[in-house]
Order: C-alpha cells, then structure tokens, then sequence
C-alpha cells in the first residue's frame, strides 16, 4: 500500500481521493462454525487493509490540506445477519474507522466517509446467494424490488469524494433501495 | 478540479472496477492496486495500474 501511494504521488504529484473497495465476504457460516482462521482472512482484507490503506492515504492528504477518503461498508456495518457474523462484524469496523479518522483529519481538510451498499450484482453477492433463485428472492426484498448495479454504488462514492460533499465527513451513505429504511 | 487523482483499492473487480470506470469516466488519473498479480490490471486514460 505505502508503495503504491508513493509510486502515485510521484507519478501525479499529489491524491486527491481514494476509495478503498478491497473486500472479502470471508467463509460465511453461523457463529458455531467460525475460527481463529475464518476471522483472520475476513478482518486481514476488510479492517487491516482499510486501516492501513487510510493511514498512507492520510500520510499523503494531511500535509497536502485537502483530500476525501471514501470507504466501501455495508448495510452489514450497521445491522446483523444470521450467517454473516464475521464479515458483519469487519464492516462494523469498517464504519467505525471511517468515523474515527474523520474525526482526526477534519482540521487538516480532509475528509472520510463510506458507502453501505445493500445488495448489489456483484462475483460477492453470488457466492452469498449461491443460486440465481436465491439471487432474485433477495432482489423482491429490496424495496425498490431490485438487486443494485455496481455503478449505482460507484456514483454514490464519487459524489463522497467530490467537492459536492465538501461539508460531509464521518457519514454513512446507505446505498440500498430502501433495505434498511424500514 | 479537473482530472483529480484517485486511488483505489480493489478495483478489479465489484464495487471498486465500477468505481474505477466511474471516475475515469470523469477524467480521473485513477491508481488501482489489484489484489491478484495475475489478473489483467484495468488500464485507462490517466489511470496508474500498478501490479
């Protein structure tokens, strides 16, 4: 991560906005099942990985006075879900940090939020749902009576990292065709 | 600003590959860190593929 930050400050000069969408569903499965293993693979990708990606992103932003991170969570960042506990718990963290960093780099400039996307049609989501017709029953639960497209929750994160969203930071952007609204 | 710099992690594929097109789209210089060596980085205008 530190390489590919400096490698990009040295090709561009500076980062004005960074999306860390590096995630894993981990080995889904209820909470008698987990180990020390299934945790590691799930919280080493979703919570170190955000982690370390913002601290360099942050090393880079800070100085410059200027910057927006933007993470991607989940509708699992703040709610449950039987049979996800470890991936729920990683997004937790996820929207924790995103708050907690806000709160560190406001007075540089520099801004954090994330997205949570509800259900969205991605390689994920299918191996969530395993089958098509799990998929679609998914999808007539959605209020919007639809499974997401990747670039409606794309759009969401661009808008975070925009000057649009000057006055946003610490904030959740639920991106979810109503899911959670109920 | 014009053509902002943006990094993005896990833009091969899912949410972070159409938040990748998304910002390109825009004129973004996008630095993207693939999580497999072996997959084909996604490469655009100004984008930064490092692998």
């Amino acid at each position: 991560m530190r390489g590919l930050i400096d490698q990009t400050v040295t090709r561009f000069g500076r980062i004005d906005a960074a999306v860390n969408a590096a995630g894993t569903e981990g080995q889904p499965g209820p909470v008698v099942d987990q180990t020390a293993e299934s945790y590691a693979a799930t919280f080493n990708t979703n919570v170190l990985g955000t982690l370390l990606s913002m601290k360099h992103e942050l090393r880079v932003m800070q100085p410059q006075g200027r910057g927006s991170i933007v993470n991607i969570s989940s509708t699992y960042g703040h709610e449950g879900a039987a049979g996800a506990s470890v991936y729920v718990a990683s997004k937790h963290a996820v929207e924790g940090m995103t708050k907690s960093a806000a709160l560190e780099a406001a007075s540089s400039g520099v801004r954090v939020n994330a997205v949570a996307p509800g259900p969205t049609e991605t390689g994920m989501l299918n191996r969530f749902t395993g089958t098509a017709e799990r998929k679609a029953a998914l999808g007539k639960t959605v209020p919007l009576g639809r499974i997401g497209d990747p670039d409606e929750i794309a759009r969401a994160a661009v808008f975070l990292a925009s000057e649009k969203a000057s006055f946003i930071t610490g904030q959740i952007l639920t991106a979810d065709g109503g899911k959670t609204a109920g | 600003m014009s053509n902002p710099v943006v990094l993005i992690t896990g833009a091969l594929t899912g949410i972070g590959r159409a938040t990748a097109i998304a910002f390109a789209k825009e004129g973004a210089g996008v630095a993207s860190a693939p999580k497999r060596r072996s997959s084909v980085p996604m490469c655009a205008a100004r984008t930064m593929c490092a692998v």
